[in-house]
Order: structure tokens, then sequence, then C-alpha cells
């Protein structure tokens, strides 16, 4: 697989907004979905993707149930798939946040760290598999909205598992929300 | 591929596009600490070299000691989530009434959601840089762990209660996120 052209990032990256309202009957096609994943496992180069799961809910029966656990929000039995980025602590193998002995900011314990680590590894992955969606036309949607314990349970994860976020896939049906409101980069750089 | 002789303003390039990342409610949680200058980036080395000699984390320190391209501290802030009607601003009463209803219902009261959604929205934005950098000609190497004095060196003058996430060595010599995608183990996937 060829990596995705470089000069094209950047339409990918402003096309990309959150949809919430999918085409029920747009059916992804595989080959694409096997390019967003090889795309994503680009990542392993900056950190270690080893312990991260993506469980696609595939079961209509299993999307409806998680619907209702999440706020009755369209995507989840609307989208073409339904992604939930996991993350397994026994695979995380950094010795540093494992033992404890030094922290990001010298006042938080490892577990709390590692939990730090997966959230924001998970989130990365998440945004090479939304960007790469994004290159190849499709629309995404990133989602916290719903009971994450009672969504793992329906998932078969294991109760040490961290769920991080969705992702839904798929072609919009509606357009997103206009941009807007954004801080500025005075606002978001450090003096 | 952008040029590379002005990394200072290739460097807020990368901090513009990762303002396109996007954030829970819109809140937009993540600070940058962008450094560029010769000698703040060699003081940056000196202090890595120091904390990684004695510690665990490999790095190749030989490409600090020929300088970096630039660096960017990411940090992120507790969320804003009592304020989530004025990132809704540019749309309508209603919708930012809703916004600020639901934002209640996420986060108050919920310290764990809240340091949650803070590192998922600075690693939204870091990613979001990793696939921009590429464009630049640039690779990055994400460091989990800084020397806490460093740390408090590049949030200093910051008003903002700051909250680390991580630190990006950005050069031209680094491995390119995005490239020779056949070389890494593939993701698991399982279905359900």
């Amino acid at each position: 697989m060829n990596s995705l052209i470089p000069e094209r990032i950047e339409a990918a990256l402003k096309a990309r907004r959150s949809i919430k309202h999918f085409d029920k009957e747009c059916v992804f096609p595989i080959r694409i979905f096997d390019s967003i994943l090889d795309a994503a496992s680009s990542l392993n180069k900056i950190v270690d993707i080893s312990p991260i799961v993506i469980k696609v809910a595939q079961d209509e029966q299993i999307r409806r149930q998680i619907r209702e656990l999440g706020f009755d929000q369209p995507q989840f039995t609307n989208a073409s798939k339904m992604l939930f980025i996991c993350f397994n602590p026994a695979l995380f193998n950094t010795p540093n946040a494992k033992s404890g002995v030094l922290t990001a900011d010298g006042s938080i314990g490892s577990e709390v760290v590692i939990r730090d680590i997966a959230m924001r590894n998970c989130a990365m992955l998440s945004q090479a598999i939304m960007v790469s969606a994004a290159y190849w036309g499709y629309d995404s949607c990133p989602m916290i909205g719903f009971n994450f314990e009672r969504v793992k349970m329906l998932l078969g994860c294991p109760e040490d598992w961290i769920l991080s976020n969705a992702i839904a896939l798929g072609r919009r049906a509606k357009g997103p929300m206009e941009r807007g409101s954004k801080l500025t980069l005075d606002e978001v750089v450090l003096k | 591929m952008q040029k590379l002789n002005n990394h200072s303003e290739n460097m807020m390039q990368l901090v513009s596009r990762a303002c396109l990342a996007p954030s829970s409610f819109n809140l937009q949680h993540t600070r940058y600490a962008v450094v560029t200058q010769a000698d703040k980036l060699r003081s940056i080395h000196q202090y890595l070299h120091d904390f990684y000699l004695q510690d665990f984390q490999e790095i190749d320190i030989n490409l600090c000691e020929e300088g970096l391209d630039g660096f960017i501290g990411i940090f992120a802030v507790q969320s804003p989530w009592e304020a989530a009607d004025e990132y809704a601003a540019h749309l309508s009463q209603e919708f930012q009434e809703t916004s600020k209803k639901k934002a209640y219902m996420v986060y108050e009261n919920h310290d764990q959601v809240q340091r949650d959604e803070m590192f998922r929205s600075a690693g939204l934005a870091i990613q979001t840089i990793l696939w921009s950098a590429g464009q630049f000609g640039y690779g990055v190497h994400l460091l989990d762990q800084m020397p806490p004095a460093l740390i408090d060196n590049l949030k200093s003058q910051s008003q903002e209660s700051l909250t680390w996430v991580a630190g990006l060595l950005i050069d031209h010599r680094l491995p390119h996120f995005n490239v020779d995608l056949t070389s890494g183990p593939m993701l698991s996937v399982e279905e359900a």
C-alpha cells in the first residue's frame, strides 16, 4: 500500500468534519476500509499501537442497543461502520509508566499515566482513521456520548480494557454544523 | 512539499492545522509551547541529554546535538465545560443552551471524564500535527516524559492550569508518519 499523497492531506484535514446524520444505505468498500487501517497503522512509528484494539460493531441488534445507551444518537445505527477504540493495558510495555518511577508532571501514579496515554494514543489513532477516511471521500464522527461500561460489556471487552471513544464512518446524509468559535493562535500558543 | 527554510513559520502552521482537530463541545483543550530559537532548542537538548542518559527511554541524542528544526510542547487545560455555550457562540441560541446543558451532564462532578477528554483532545491535535508535518517535510518523535524543570520552563508564563501531555521533537531527519505503510504491524481489529 502506498502512502497518502502529502499535498492532499491538507484538504482532507479541512474536509474532515463531525457528521451526525449518515446515509444508512451507504456500503463502506472493504478496500477503502483496509486502506484507512493501513494508513492508521503508520502511527506505530510514533507510539506503540499494539495495545490498541478496534472493535467493529457489525450486529444490528448490538448497534440498536448501543444507540439506547448513547442518548439515541443516530450515528450508532445509521453509519456504515461503527468502530470502538479500545486499549488493553496488559499489552502496554512502556516501563516508566508501568513502574511509576517517573510521571508526566511528578505528581500522578502509574495507573493514571497509563490511562492518560491510552486516551491520547487512541485519540491519535482515531484522528489518523478519520483524516484518512476524509482523504478517500468518506465522513466520520468521533463519539464519547454513551455509557462506556455497558457498551464495553455489549462488545465483549474484558473488564480491564480501557474504552476511549467510538468513531462513526460512512457518507453524510446531512452536512455538518458551521465551523466557528475557534480560539485564536494567540490564545492557544504559550508565550 | 513545503519549503523547510522557515521553521518558525512552519511550526506555527502546524499549530494552526492542529486547531482543525475536533474536541468535545468544541472546548479546544489543547495548548502549544512552540520552540524554534536555536538557543532554546539547545537548552532543550541539554535537558533531554541529562534526563535520558540516566533513564529508560531511548532517543537519538546526536540528532539533538546537531540541532532540531523545532519543538512543540503539548499541554491540555482542564475542560472549560461550564462555558460550553460560549464555544458554540456562532450557532443558534437554542443550540448554545442545549450544548451547555449537555456539557453539565457529561462533565459536572466527573473529574475522570474531564481528564480523559483533555488527553483525547490533545491526542486528536497531535495526530493532526503528524499528518501535516509530513507535508512540510518533517518527521516527529513523541516523548511521553520530559524533565519537570523543562515542563515548568515551557509553561512558566501561562496563567492557565496546564497539564503536560507530550513533547514533539520535529525535524526533517526523523522518520515521517504516513510513509512505507507496509513496514509496521497491522492494527488489531475484532468484530462484535
